[in-house]
């Protein structure tokens, strides 16, 4: 029951692609960090599966194996199979924002981003493209405005800081499966780790 | 010295009146605190201070949930209720959300000592040569999409010491989420957010109690009607206490009316005039008024249960108007200072007796039993002076020309103890009297914990566990005190706690805990850390450095000293750790270690004994402790009053005379406990404090039955028949109550004086009367 719908607003190009109910998306990112001062971009590259109203499980292979899972109370980061990070929301609730950011433009969900951003997706050279910058509510954001570039699918976020400091993540391979099935491919992955 | 006796009550009430009309311009201060009646706890004295420093921080506190589906109008109704509470001096508001400001200038404070910071989990793996977990946790932490490191914090702390210090330092089990300045949290659709404050007044005080109540009824009222359907969950002292309070006052209100209702109801049965009643009013009006004036006199308030106790206590005046009416049944006397003469020796031995025994109790160093007897002492002396020296004076009525069968009928169990052919039957109820006894005896517990004797409104208890449901806010029952004559050797006590308390953790007997050291680490400890790092990280800070592309000077550079407790003020503490900081003043500091999820005590209570300077408080514990000490000392004191009684009235009667008097009374106070325990009631504290009512007019029955003789005897046993019924009307209907001390009281009275008015009657000596009044 694979649902993609089309939607209707953008008839000359086709839309971003809608996870239906019971269906999750998993592909492989590559993020650049560019820090001000820093003498290079720190890179890094992997996995991610994305469990809607579950958890982002972003798996880094380069430059070492790591693993981050977000969930709705905050997020963890092991390594070598012991927890090394572990992060709520309640303490740092600009994530949580963040966070549902993710899941939302990961899964073509686009309109609550489009209601909080106060603006529409906007057709660029057969994509789209839409600024970020939600109105926060009294809420202190880790970045001040995202960028999207969208396809059939989210293809590249920029998060740029107030300071200056911006990541650029880029995201490929992107498939739509069963829950089950990116389950799945999640547990497969913990038998990658060293 | 009729005319004097008269003078000296006058005076004596004039002053009363106008003491009372004092202390009473501001209403009655009456406090409903129990724990209150109770003394210093037994605890060393630093520990007291402690606990005195944090209680004048206002450790009362108020919180409020606000609940909507729409956060916005959950927010707004809540700020609103706290800034009308804050307004009415009932709270001052908390800063649960400290300022973006706060957060920064505290990271500045901490940045340049970020080498000596660390936790618990990072100087364990540094120390035990795991310091590549670090570095990676670095790098994983630097790569995250979601980062909390910018390029600024990397650049100058490359392994994001500070950051992972602040996170592992200041987390907690609270479910409430930061949002648009507010602390809320979500559940089933609908938004709650938090209001919490210290009372601005004390919650046993029956004024700000009425005033948070009205205030707190008002805007509730207010916030319905604007914002329609919203859900507001409160807890705190200023409820139970105002719920208590209101709980006592309609059932003292409720018994108190049987009770008149008895006392009118057997006067005119008894009496047929409207006299004796009006005469027995005067008597107890004399005599709480002179209880109430001579207990504020000498502590400003009056306890809640000293005044149930020692009202009880001024029954006994109601017995004294019995005796004098039960005179005017002697056809023979017309004259009414006969009526006083005939009861005054009996009378004043009764007095005496009570006021002996009451003494006793008020040499104890405990604030409630000194109100009680005080109230009792005072109050029983104007009650006795209005009916020895007023009512003669108030009363020119002849003799009751009925009440022969009246009289005849109180000397049926008279003769029951007394008559040869009733021989077998006295026996016989002695034995079961006796075997009754034994069996109540082994059956006996004693109970003195606090949680079990308080009778908490069920509905206050739902709205408070539906607080700590939503959130996460655990009951914090245990904490620790731990001492030193400086911060440092505070705070280097307390890691050396830590270490105990990490194993009690492990091992599941508690949940978590929190110290100031675990947010300022000593001295020594900064020291340590600072080494550890040096020595174990340093050396991989240029390979790492390379590998997030940072090609500058080491960003660790040596920083001057170390962070010291006293660079914080109370204010700029993270509000997890500002209310640890207890006692401070030169040469004692005391910190507070918070305890959840105690599972287990007694390993807590030896990790306390192993140092002087770590005290183990646990409020319940303490207050059940402390119960469990003065039920002990109060039968301790009875018993003492005995001895001084007996002493007393050996005067009079002898040695074995006296103490063949005391045993009806001495009997009902053995029997009592036993009897009740036989009804499954648990003995405790409150039972023992009505045992000394029970001594007190169990020795008045037995006084009279031992000064009356002759004829008189009738009119004794009569008296003796008609106080036993009011006091039961008014004292044994308690035993209904829902407050659990008042139930004690009550069911201890009701089997009490019941057994004090059967067993009184062989106090009497029909071979030797006495026939010498006093």
């Amino acid at each position: 029951m694979c649902a993609m719908i089309i939607v209707a607003t953008f008839p000359a190009q086709s839309a971003p692609l809608i996870l239906g109910e019971g269906e999750a998306v998993m592909g492989r990112f590559v993020q650049a960090r560019y820090l001000r001062d820093f003498d290079k971009p720190i890179l890094s590259e992997g996995e991610f599966f994305l469990l809607p109203k579950s958890a982002l499980i972003w798996l880094t292979e380069i430059p070492f194996f790591s693993r981050m899972i977000i969930v709705e109370e905050g997020l963890s980061q092991g390594l070598k199979g012991a927890e090394v990070t572990r992060l709520s929301f309640k303490q740092f609730p600009g994530f949580k924002l963040l966070r549902d950011t993710l899941e939302n433009s990961l899964s073509g969900n686009w309109a609550p981003l489009e209601e909080m951003a106060e603006a529409e997706l906007l057709p660029v050279d057969g994509k789209y493209t839409l600024r970020f910058s939600p109105k926060t509510n009294g809420l202190t954001l880790p970045f001040a405005y995202l960028n999207f570039e969208i396809g059939d699918f989210l293809e590249t976020v920029e998060i740029v800081k107030s300071n200056g400091d911006r990541d650029v993540i880029t995201f490929s391979d992107q498939q739509v499966a069963p829950v089950a099935e990116v389950s799945a491919a999640v547990e497969n992955s913990k038998e990658k780790q060293p | 010295m009729n005319r004097a006796g008269l003078m000296l009550y006058l005076a004596l009430l004039c002053s009363a009146a106008a003491i009372i009309g004092w202390r009473l311009q501001d209403g009655l201060p009456l406090d409903t605190n129990i724990v209150a009646m109770l003394p210093q706890s037994e605890e060393a004295e630093w520990v007291d201070r402690a606990e005195a420093a944090e209680r004048s921080q206002g450790s009362n506190q108020l919180i409020v949930l606000v609940g909507h589906p729409d956060f916005e109008t959950a927010r707004t109704a809540a700020l609103d209720l706290g800034k009308t509470l804050e307004e009415n001096s009932i709270v001052s508001l908390t800063q649960d959300q400290p300022e973006r400001s706060t957060l920064v200038s505290l990271s500045e404070l901490l940045f340049p000592h970020r080498t000596g910071l660390l936790g618990e989990g990072d100087r364990r793996l540094l120390s035990a040569g795991q310091e590549q977990v670090l570095v990676d946790r670095a790098l994983v932490q630097i790569l995250s999409p979601l980062s909390l490191a910018d390029a600024e914090l990397i650049r100058r702390d490359p392994f994001l010491l500070l950051p992972n210090y602040i996170a592992a330092s200041t987390e907690n089990s609270s479910k409430l989420l930061s949002r648009a300045n507010v602390l809320a949290v979500e559940d089933k659709g609908k938004w709650f957010v938090l209001v919490r404050g210290k009372l601005s007044g004390n919650p046993f005080d029956k004024g700000f109690q009425s005033r948070a109540r009205k205030i707190f009824n008002e805007v509730e009222d207010k916030l319905e009607k604007r914002h329609g359907d919203i859900q507001i969950l409160k807890t705190g002292a200023v409820f139970y206490g105002e719920h208590a309070y209101r709980q006592a006052e309609d059932e003292a209100g409720f018994i108190g009316m049987i009770s008149l209702l008895g006392i009118v109801i057997l006067n005119f049965l008894v009496f047929r005039s409207f006299q004796p009643l009006a005469l027995s009013l005067l008597a107890i009006a004399s005599g709480i008024a002179g209880g109430l004036a001579v207990t504020l006199l000498f502590f400003g308030t009056l306890q809640l249960l000293a005044l149930v106790f020692g009202a009880g206590l001024i029954g006994i005046s109601v017995d004294y108007a019995f005796h004098y009416f039960c005179e005017r049944f002697n056809q023979a006397s017309s004259v009414p200072a006969a009526r006083a003469r005939a009861i005054r020796s009996g009378l004043t031995l009764g007095l005496v007796s009570s006021v002996l025994g009451f003494i006793t109790l008020a040499l104890t160093p405990f604030p409630g039993l000194q109100q009680i007897a005080l109230f009792s002492a005072s109050g029983l002396t104007l009650a006795y002076l209005t009916v020895l020296y007023v009512f003669p004076y108030l009363d020119r009525a002849a003799p009751f020309r009925h009440g022969e069968k009246y009289l005849n009928f109180s000397m049926v169990l008279h003769d029951f103890w007394w008559r040869d052919e009733t021989r077998k039957w006295r026996w016989l109820f002695v034995a079961l009297l006796l075997a009754a006894g034994v069996l109540g005896a082994m059956r006996i517990t004693v109970d003195d914990d606090v949680r079990r004797l308080q009778s908490l409104p069920q509905d206050l208890q739902a709205e408070e566990q539906a607080i700590r449901h939503l959130a996460g806010i655990e009951n914090q029952t245990h904490r620790f005190f731990v001492r030193g004559s400086n911060p440092e050797e505070v705070l280097q006590a307390e890691e050396a706690l830590a270490l105990d308390l990490e194993a009690l953790r492990a091992s599941g007997i508690i949940g978590s805990y929190r110290m100031i050291s675990q947010f300022v680490p000593s001295k020594a400890r900064q020291h340590e850390n600072q080494a550890l790092v040096d020595d174990v990280l340093m050396p991989r800070l240029a390979e790492h450095m390379e590998t997030i592309g940072l090609s500058r000077l080491s960003p660790y550079q040596q920083g001057d000293g170390v962070l010291t407790i006293d660079q914080f003020t109370d204010a700029s503490l993270p509000g997890l750790f500002s209310h640890l900081r207890v006692y401070k003043t030169p040469g004692i500091v005391v910190h507070a270690v918070s305890l959840s999820g105690v599972k287990d005590t007694p390993p807590l209570v030896k990790l306390a004994e192993k140092s002087e300077n770590v005290a183990l408080i646990s409020q319940a514990d303490s207050l059940s402790k402390t119960f469990g000490a003065y039920r002990v000392r109060a039968l301790i004191m009875l018993a003492v009053a005995y001895a001084v009684v007996w002493m007393f009235l050996s005067l009079r009667y002898g040695f074995i005379g006296a103490l063949k008097v005391m045993i009806p009374s001495m009997g009902a106070v053995v029997l009592a406990p036993c009897l009740i325990a036989l009804m499954g009631e648990p003995f405790t504290f409150f039972n023992a404090m009505s045992l000394m009512l029970i001594f007190a007019i169990g020795l008045d029955y037995a006084l009279f039955n031992r000064e009356a003789s002759g004829k008189r005897q009738r009119r004794a046993m009569l008296a003796n028949g008609l106080s036993t019924i009011s006091t039961l009307l008014a004292f044994g209907l308690l035993a209904l109550s829902d407050t659990f001390a008042i139930h004690a009281f009550g069911i201890t009275i009701l089997v009490g004086i019941t057994l004090a008015y059967i067993l009184a009657p062989r106090a009497a000596d029909l071979e030797n009367p006495m026939t010498e009044p006093l």
